[in-house]
């Protein structure tokens, strides 16, 4: 097991360098530079905009930038007053050794702090979401199995479809408009609230100073985004428990509990659910490790202070510490998700072996 | 209702006179046969080439109407639906909504399905190479695809097409390039199975060559599984279009898609709900119906599935 265990995560590290690689290429021998984003001042003088560029070593070749991000410069001389002579030891450590590098938009910042800054707003839309889609659609799933045929089962069959043909964000647009602009105006004719929102239509948390208040009085902050991003799980979950529970049900020993007499109920809900669940149970931490690199789009929609709107302001600004370190970030707990489920698949299914 | 008649394996339902031949059921009548009683999906078939055909018509819409997708005028903008002049209203400039809907309906659906076709043309070869060789070489291509897909697929597709501003040309090969993965899971899984089936081996025996062998006897045996990979896939790249097109990193106007045309609603959400609302509609019913139709054939074309 141990064996095993150590083999998976030496397999990692190939793949590692092999994203972090293809990743770095592609942002550096695109077509344009951060320079002309940050420089945006039409009185800059190019010897400035030069130093810029030199300060922040965007104008290297790109596998010496790589092996820069990747190892640090510590280690040879490098030219620090800009006079196009090596002068002194350089002072990044590279990300093998810990340090990620400084945000070029927010000088100074380290992107980590940046990142988990957010990662609070990400964690905390995630949970919701995993909460309400895994429940119901769980539920969902095995009263379809349980009525399978009928109104329920069918109807719950094209609400999956729907389900998951849906683009969440159109999903979550049109909840905006209607309970930001039709609903409110509709009302108004009835004389009741005078036009505005009925639900927060972004951000997480009142304007308050200080800080967020504590969870359960923004509850309603949380409303859309999660009935949003949720539809696609429950679609997806609902369909997996039905088949797993009609499999389930025609095995051998559930024959054997209907013959010793055990009642409807105890069939289905004891004995069935326990053992067509367990299959994904093993899948809960790997969905949650990789739902935490944020989801661009919802948070984008519902301007979600998460990691995900991190990553889409680096990326428009083309802040490449910080862009790589979320792609850093989001791989990594990729790949420790297989990982871990494959590890979690073995341990919980004895009939696999090492 | 068509009458039930079978002999062992035989289908016998063609035969109207007696002097003519038994038809054999193959499994391409069959297939088909069970397509047409399955009406949602026939359904969905229907919507989806009507869709197409409605777009790629759109220069005589244009015509008939006469509206312009292109033209400016900006002292008519947000007009409001079946406004005269104006079948669907105009958008934030004053461009006929509805010949911009046509015109956007020819490049999304025209990205899906070229990037769909192109990521098949990757994904099947490769993924035929490695279910036949196996051993190291699928491991590398194994490893390689891990690789690709643990990078999440919208920041990889975000930041290529944020460097590069694509034209639909460019889109295409972006989406295509990244897209193959799954396809080339499917076809490795499938032509492993295939190459120790009787007839693989048989022609092995007869001394195919292996290109031969994965390209005459294998790959054609997958085709009803491509099919259903391709009008799954074409459903996805509409998403992923539309999705990139709203964080901003897709097709720039003045080309419209329908993606860039509802993100284009977003920030006129409060002027002109419609601007938002249509455009959406469209790419959930296609891609809706994509789904549909990637289920159907499925069902069609399995062989374990008794009429």
């Amino acid at each position: 097991m141990q064996e095993y265990i150590i083999r998976r995560l030496l397999q990692g590290i190939p793949t590692f360098f092999g994203i972090t690689f293809v990743v770095y290429a592609i942002i550096l021998l695109a077509p344009g530079d951060p320079i002309t984003i940050l420089a945006f001042d039409p009185t800059m003088r190019q010897d400035e905009r030069d130093r810029l560029a030199a300060q922040l070593g965007v104008n290297d070749p790109f596998y010496i930038q790589y092996l820069r991000w990747l190892v640090g410069d510590d280690w040879m001389m490098v030219d620090t007053n800009y006079d196009g002579e090596v002068d002194s030891w350089g002072d990044n450590y590279g990300i093998l050794r810990g340090d990620f590098g400084t945000s070029f938009k927010f000088r100074g910042s380290n992107p980590l702090n940046l990142i988990a800054e957010r990662l609070g707003a990400t964690i905390e839309l995630n949970v919701a979401v995993l909460l309400t889609g895994l429940t119901s659609g769980i539920g969902i799933g095995v009263l379809a199995a349980v009525y399978r045929g009928r109104f329920f089962d069918k109807f719950t069959r094209i609400f999956a479809v729907i389900g998951d043909s849906l683009p969440a964000f159109w999903l979550g647009l049109m909840l905006l408009v209607f309970f930001g602009i039709t609903l409110p105006r509709f009302l108004i004719d009835f004389g009741i609230g005078d036009g505005s929102p009925l639900l927060p239509m972004g951000g997480r948390c009142p304007p308050v100073r200080g800080g967020c208040p504590p969870l359960f009085e923004r509850l309603h902050y949380l409303l859309l985004p999660t009935i949003v991003s949720s539809v696609g799980v429950i679609a997806v979950w609902s369909r997996l428990m039905r088949a797993s529970m009609l499999e389930i049900i025609n095995s051998d020993y559930i024959r054997t509990g209907r013959a010793k007499g055990l009642t409807a109920r105890s069939i289905w809900f004891k004995h069935a659910l326990r053992n067509a669940i367990l299959p994904f149970a093993v899948f809960l931490g790997p969905v949650f490790f990789s739902l935490l690199g944020g989801s661009i789009i919802i948070e984008r929609i519902f301007t979600w202070p998460g990691v995900g709107l991190v990553t889409f302001d680096a990326l428009v600004s083309r802040d490449y510490p910080v862009l790589m370190t979320s792609v850093v970030i989001a791989a990594v707990l990729t790949i420790f998700a297989y990982i871990l489920s494959d590890i979690l698949y073995a341990v919980f299914d004895p009939r696999v072996r090492f | 209702m068509q009458k039930k008649q079978t002999v062992g394996s035989l289908k016998v339902g063609a035969r109207k006179r007696y002097h003519e031949p038994y038809l054999s059921m193959t499994m391409w009548r069959r297939g088909l046969r069970r397509l047409r009683r399955d009406r949602p999906t026939m359904a969905a078939m229907f919507t989806v080439l009507s869709l197409a055909l409605i777009s790629l018509l759109a220069p005589i819409f244009s015509a008939v109407l006469n509206v312009d997708p292109n033209e400016i005028n900006v002292t008519n903008n947000y007009a409001p639906l079946f406004s005269e002049g104006h079948l669907l209203g105009t958008d934030e400039l004053g461009r006929d909504h509805f010949s911009r809907l046509l015109y956007g309906g020819q490049v999304s659906l025209g990205i899906a399905f070229s990037a769909a076709l192109l990521s098949l043309a990757i994904g099947l070869p490769v993924g035929v190479f490695a279910g036949y060789y196996g051993g190291k070489r699928d491991d590398f291509i194994n490893w390689f695809i891990i690789t690709l897909n643990s990078i999440p697929f919208l920041y990889l597709l975000a930041i290529i097409s944020a460097l590069l501003s694509p034209s639909p040309l460019t889109f295409v090969l972006i989406l295509g390039i990244l897209g193959w993965t799954g396809t080339t899971r499917l076809v490795r899984a499938e032509s492993y199975s295939l190459k120790q089936r009787d007839f693989v081996i048989a022609a092995q025996a007869l001394g195919a060559s292996n290109l031969r062998l994965m390209f005459q006897h294998i790959a054609p045996n997958m085709f009803s599984l491509l099919i259903v990979s391709l009008a799954l896939s074409m459903g996805g790249l509409i998403l992923t279009e539309s999705a990139l097109s709203f964080i901003g990193f897709g097709i720039k106007a003045p080309t419209p898609t329908w993606g860039n045309m509802l993100s284009g609603g977003f920030d006129y959400m409060r002027r002109a709900p419609h601007l938002l609302v249509l455009p959406g509609m469209l790419i959930a019913i296609t891609v809706f119906c994509f789904y549909l139709i990637g289920d159907g054939l499925r069902d069609a074309f399995d062989p374990k599935i008794a009429d």
